[in-house]
């Protein structure tokens, strides 16, 4: 038997067909019973009265209220007809027609909810629910299809908490306001993580991932349905949960003594009820709190991330405490560090564009290194401008060298000093446009003073038989003009032909047999210079007495000394070849006249013994005796093409004019010997790099840059800039860890773990071979324990296994073993403020 | 050479040490001479100046002023006598820059080089009255004794009463422990204290001596063994009174306590270990000032020395006596 289901009030008209008996004037009559109550009514005949059969009776009724606690009435009804009592044909199932609720407040349990959103579900009768909403006394209606029970379910923002079902059709229910969270602002990506730059300024609350303060708004997801017309607001709160982490699960453990400055949830805004979450005694840094969607149907919240790299902030935003509403955002902390190269415009670097300008960057592989190397301190680098800087005319003197200078491939090479490079580092406005900014300027050579006072220089000797004197640099760097005092490189040629004295060579030539004018009182002898072709007379004269004599007066002798004084001097003797050529004329015929000659010859002898002392006229020697010496213009004589600064200096030894040392030079013979050449330089560092302290400077660097060192060059930023953020600080007193961060343990002291590696000791050192402090990372306790970790004897290359230890290879073929930024020194990397240098 | 060599003023060592360089260097070079010249002004005047120069001059065959650089084995020593305090400190401070090691250098030909360093920045050198005696050490050579007297100028307020107090704190001062802190006692122990068999004898008039075998192996379980003795002049400060005899942890009580300073240095490596060593003495007289005394250690404590064949050079000071070198020889498995 089929069921009709009809509501309330609902005319009903049941029909029954008279199939037999006298239909003429027949009567029909109904019976109807519904609950408790029965009724007879008549039946309304249609049809033809004329035929017997085929008639219908007809009664129309009104379905009955449903009683308020049944669910629905059934009617049952017979028809009598002539004697006959028919049963039914169906049966007819009054419902409700509408039901009734009032919504309360779960908050409260008694304040009656305006607005409860709801609708009556009954699925088969009614697919397509309307929304409801109670009234303003918290009270409302529903109409309800028959044939189906029905269920109300809260609409968004309620919750039902509980049905209370007295009547079937007047229901209590108490609900609560329950929203679903969403971020308002920021933008959440799917990634459901943000990279916030936590030392760049606070701009746009924190929202664009720039400052470590970060205005969170949140809203209901119901608050974007415009037809919602009761958006979350003031009073309604969702739950807050921010947990506080960092790289490995742990924060960095920097300690701010600025509480305002610690990671933390900023009381304020719509914020309230912060308390730290104890529930778990294994989790640290979680907290609970509410916010309320006071403003405009949105709540704000701040969060302060502090400025440690890796830490991290959770904030889940729950419409329940169980914060299952998916509803979560990550913040890792991250810093930039911008940065700006200052190439010579002769150095190949790669081309950038940046907006619509071109610009020079670092070659991949150094950024890439640069890149790997301070991932786990949270950092990363950005290029902020990369302009090429001209080396002009003027410049070139100073600073462009042949590349075999440096030992390089190239044709020319920049050299450039840290002195240089600062005044041309002040003299750049610097790139706009972030900060921290580092500036590199690049040079393919850091010959450098390497102290503020000006030393004394280093002399060299070189000896050469040659007009090409090789110099060997003992010990550091030279340049053309000091970097100490912008002074010369001084030369000295000093000839090495060693004295041999020797008295002029005298020859007489055969004694000519002369009167020379002679008379009975005075004989006359004549001495004559065969090469100079003069002549002295010398006369011999009678006495009162007896012969003429045959000893030389003194008026004599002063006669010979007199003539030979000018044939004897150093001209003269170095212009004779230092050989005189004598001849005495006279007569010779008895002793006597013999005699006369040869007291001449002796007389002769004695003066020149006097006058010409012994010497050697060698050239290499002066008048004096001397070694002959002179200085050398070294921009004239130093051959640059065959010179390099740490090897030697090759000098060409000037042959142009008479007494230049080129023509003086060669074996030790009577008109040559080896000339010797004393350099006096200032020896130089060869630097890798440079960082400046001055406070105008801080964040410039200079770096060496070569094709074949690009690694080398990322390390050398990153060892640099190392310093100024505390890794291995200049000043651990000053400049030292980070607030919250333990001293790290010395060389000499005991290690702690995280931070045993290669033994028990710990890894800051100072001195030992190098200046300052660094970090001996990859040495073991032994070659800790040396003084000396400069020397391979105590540390061999290789060994040092962190881009702080104090020194590396400017080459990438000479990089030896793993060396990498060490675990701590990332550590404490993470935990330095990067906000400025 | 002697104080004195470079024939130059006493305020010359601050405005032009090296005016007579030339003339000496100029006749080495050519001679072909090695020669390490070493100078230092006899007074100081504190209130005037504010560093204690030393003038070195260097002439020496390229293989020589390159196999040992002064910049890695330049060693400068400070002993104050009226302390017992000596400081050691590298002639020449490292570059602070991170640097391409430079490769061993080849050449011919002389070198000279010349150089001013500060002893009291080198040594962290005490601004105040007193009479410091310097050294430089290069490897195997140590220079003559450098007599610097470090006072105030005549026209200069001298306040006594400081130097009166601070006299009196020095001796009213805890007396120094002996360190390294002697063994239990059995024989053949390190460290050994008193008279100390096998140490050279004990010098009757003043003097340092050290003593050990020549020749070690690099690798071996025996300690590395050196004996001393001395008679030396002491500050009345290191004399052991009745009133602090009793901080002294030694039985019997010892007279003295003596600061034994060594540095040592070596063919490689050669950065200097200093041993700040207080060796007790049980041989002193405060009257004539004297103690004397002897002791043995193990040179292994002091750090990492054996770590490849090479030769230590090991030099002592003590109050105004020195001594040194005292090679020792670590002979590889190969020698």
């Amino acid at each position: 038997m089929p069921d009709r289901d009809v509501v309330e009030s609902q005319e009903i008209t049941i029909v029954a067909l008279l199939r037999e008996g006298q239909p003429k004037d027949t009567k029909v009559q109904f019976k109807l019973k519904y609950g408790d109550k029965e009724e007879q009514k008549e039946g309304q005949l249609s049809g033809d009265p004329h035929r017997p059969t085929d008639r219908a009776a007809t009664v129309k009724i009104q379905a009955p209220a449903v009683p308020p606690d049944k669910e629905t009435v059934e009617i049952v009804y017979s028809v009598v007809h002539e004697r006959r009592e028919l049963s039914m044909a169906e049966k007819i199932i009054v419902w409700p027609k509408e039901g009734k609720l009032t919504a309360i407040d779960a908050a409260d349990g008694k304040t009656k909810i305006k607005g409860f959103a709801y609708q009556i579900v009954q699925k088969q009768k009614n697919p397509k629910p309307a929304a409801l909403r109670t009234n303003d006394a918290g009270e409302g209606t529903f109409p309800l299809k028959a044939g189906e029970a029905f269920e109300v379910e809260a609409l968004a923002p309620f919750v039902i908490k509980k049905i209370d079902k007295a009547k079937p059709r007047e229901l209590q229910i108490t609900a609560e306001r329950r929203y679903t969270p969403i971020f308002d602002a920021p933008t959440i990506p799917d990634t459901r993580a943000i990279k916030q730059y936590v030392n760049q300024p606070h701009e746009d609350q924190g929202q664009k991932g720039s400052g470590s303060r970060v205005l969170i708004r949140v809203t209901a997801k119901e608050n974007k349905d415009p037809n919602n017309k009761h958006p979350a607001g003031a009073g309604d709160f969702f739950q807050v949960r921010v947990t506080f982490g960092g790289h490995g699960g742990k924060p960095s453990g920097r300690v701010e003594s600025d509480a305002d400055k610690k990671p933390h949830l900023v009381a304020g805004k719509e914020l309230s009820d912060v308390k730290e979450d104890t529930s778990d005694p294994n989790k640290k840094g979680v907290y609970l709190a509410k916010v309320e969607m006071k403003s405009g149907g949105k709540g704000e919240l701040e969060v302060e991330l502090g400025i440690a790299g890796g830490d991290t902030c959770l904030i889940e935003i729950g419409g329940s405490p169980q914060f299952n509403d998916n509803c979560a955002v990550t913040f890792t902390n991250w810093r930039k560090v911008f940065y700006e190269v200052r190439p010579p415009d002769m150095m190949t670097l790669p081309a950038k564009r940046i907006g619509t300008e071109d610009h020079k960057d670092l070659p991949a592989a150094t950024i890439q290194r640069m890149t790997s190397q301070s991932a786990d301190a949270y950092l990363e680098w950005v290029l902020l401008s990369g302009k090429p800087f001209t080396v002009t005319d003027a410049m070139k003197a100073a600073h462009v060298l042949p590349g075999s200078f440096g030992n390089r491939n190239e044709q020319k090479i920049f050299q450039l000093s840290d002195k240089q490079a600062k005044a041309l580092l002040r003299s750049w406005p610097r790139a706009g446009g972030g900060g921290p900014l580092a500036r590199f300027i690049l040079c393919d050579t850091n010959y450098y003073a390497k102290s503020r006072s000006v030393p004394a220089p280093i002399a060299v000797t070189g000896r050469s038989e040659t007009t090409k004197v090789r110099i060997s640099i003992v010990a550091g760097y030279w340049l053309p003009r000091s970097d100490y005092d912008g002074s010369k490189v001084s030369l000295k040629w000093v000839a090495t032909h060693v004295p041999a004295p020797r008295p002029v060579a005298l020859t007489f030539d055969a004694d000519l047999d002369a009167a020379n004018g002679s008379s009975e009182k005075k004989r006359i002898l004549k001495v004559t210079d065969k090469d100079g072709r003069t002549s002295q007379p010398i006369e011999f004269v009678k006495p009162l007495m007896g012969h003429i004599t045959t000893d030389l007066e003194a008026s004599e002798k002063q006669k010979l000394r007199s003539w030979l004084t000018p044939l004897l001097t150093d001209a003269a003797r170095r212009a004779r070849g230092d050989r005189l050529r004598l001849e005495v004329a006279g007569e010779k015929a008895n002793d006597r006249q013999r005699e006369r000659i040869a007291n001449t010859r002796s007389a002769l002898q004695s003066l020149i013994t006097e006058l010409a002392p012994a010497k050697d006229y060698h050239p290499g020697l002066d008048d004096a005796q001397n070694p002959r010496q002179g200085v050398l213009d070294p921009d004239v004589v130093v051959n640059m093409a065959e010179s390099t600064g740490g090897g030697r200096m090759v000098v060409d030894l000037p042959n142009a004019n008479a007494g230049d040392p080129g023509r003086l030079v060669g074996p030790d013979n009577a008109t040559t010997c080896p000339v010797s050449v004393t350099l006096r330089y200032h020896s130089h560092g060869s630097g890798l790099g440079t960082t400046y302290k001055d406070s105008d400077l801080l964040g410039d660097l200079l770096i060496v840059h070569t094709s074949t060192g690009e690694l080398c060059t990322a390390d050398t930023i990153l060892h640099e800039l190392g310093h100024l953020f505390g890794l291995s600080p200049f000043d651990i007193a000053k400049d030292g860890f980070a607030p919250g961060i333990d001293k790290c343990k010395g060389v000499g002291d005991g290690e702690v773990d995280p931070w045993k590696h290669k033994g028990d000791k710990g890894h800051l050192y100072k001195e030992h071979g190098h200046t300052g402090s660094h970090c001996a990372w990859g040495l073991d306790d032994t070659q800790k324990a040396t003084a000396d970790y400069s020397d391979s004897s105590n540390v061999p290359r290789g060994v040092p296994e962190c881009v702080m230890f104090g020194a590396g290879p400017s080459e990438d073929a000479n990089r030896q073993g793993s060396v990498d930024l060490c675990p701590q020194c990332h550590h404490l990397m993470r935990a330095r403020d990067y906000s400025k240098f | 050479m002697a104080q004195g060599s470079l024939q130059i003023a006493d305020e010359e060592f601050f405005t032009a040490p090296f005016k007579n360089r030339e003339r000496i260097e100029d006749p080495l070079l050519a001679q072909e001479k090695d020669a390490l010249v070493v100078d230092a002004p006899r007074k100081v005047p504190l209130d005037l100046r504010r560093t204690l120069p030393l003038a070195v001059l260097r002439v020496a065959h390229f293989a020589v002023a390159s196999g040992v650089p002064l910049e890695k084995f330049g060693i400068v020593v400070a002993a104050d006598a009226a302390s017992g305090r000596v400081r050691v400190g590298r002639a020449i401070t490292p570059t602070p820059k991170r640097e391409q090691p430079e490769e061993p250098r080849e050449g011919e030909g002389m070198t000279g080089e010349a150089l001013v360093l500060d002893v009291r920045e080198q040594v962290d050198l005490p601004w105040r009255p007193s009479q410091i005696q310097v050294s430089l050490i290069v490897r195997e050579l140590i220079s003559e004794t450098m007599q610097v007297k470090l006072d105030y100028s005549p026209g200069a307020y001298r306040d006594e009463a400081v130097e009166a107090q601070r006299m009196k704190e020095l001796q009213e001062a805890p007396l120094p422990k002996v360190y390294p802190a002697p063994a239990v006692a059995r024989p053949g122990a390190l460290p050994a204290y008193g008279r100390v068999e096998g140490a050279p004898p004990v010098p009757d008039e003043p003097g340092l001596f050290l003593a050990a075998d020549r020749v070690v192996k690099l690798k071996a379980d025996a300690p590395l063994a050196v004996k001393g003795s001395f008679r030396v002049k002491l500050p009345g400060h290191l004399f052991v009174d009745t009133a602090r005899a009793r901080a002294v942890p030694l039985e019997p009580k010892p007279k003295a306590l003596v600061p034994v300073t060594l540095v040592i240095t070596a063919s490689k490596a050669p950065a200097p270990f200093v041993y700040e060593m207080v060796v007790p003495s049980w041989e002193a007289d405060p009257k004539s000032g004297l103690a004397a005394g002897s002791f043995a250690i193990d040179l292994d404590k002091v750090g990492t020395l054996r770590t490849v064949p090479r030769t230590l050079f090991v030099y002592a000071f003590c109050g105004d006596q020195r001594f040194g070198p005292l090679p020792i020889g670590l002979a590889g498995e190969d020698q």
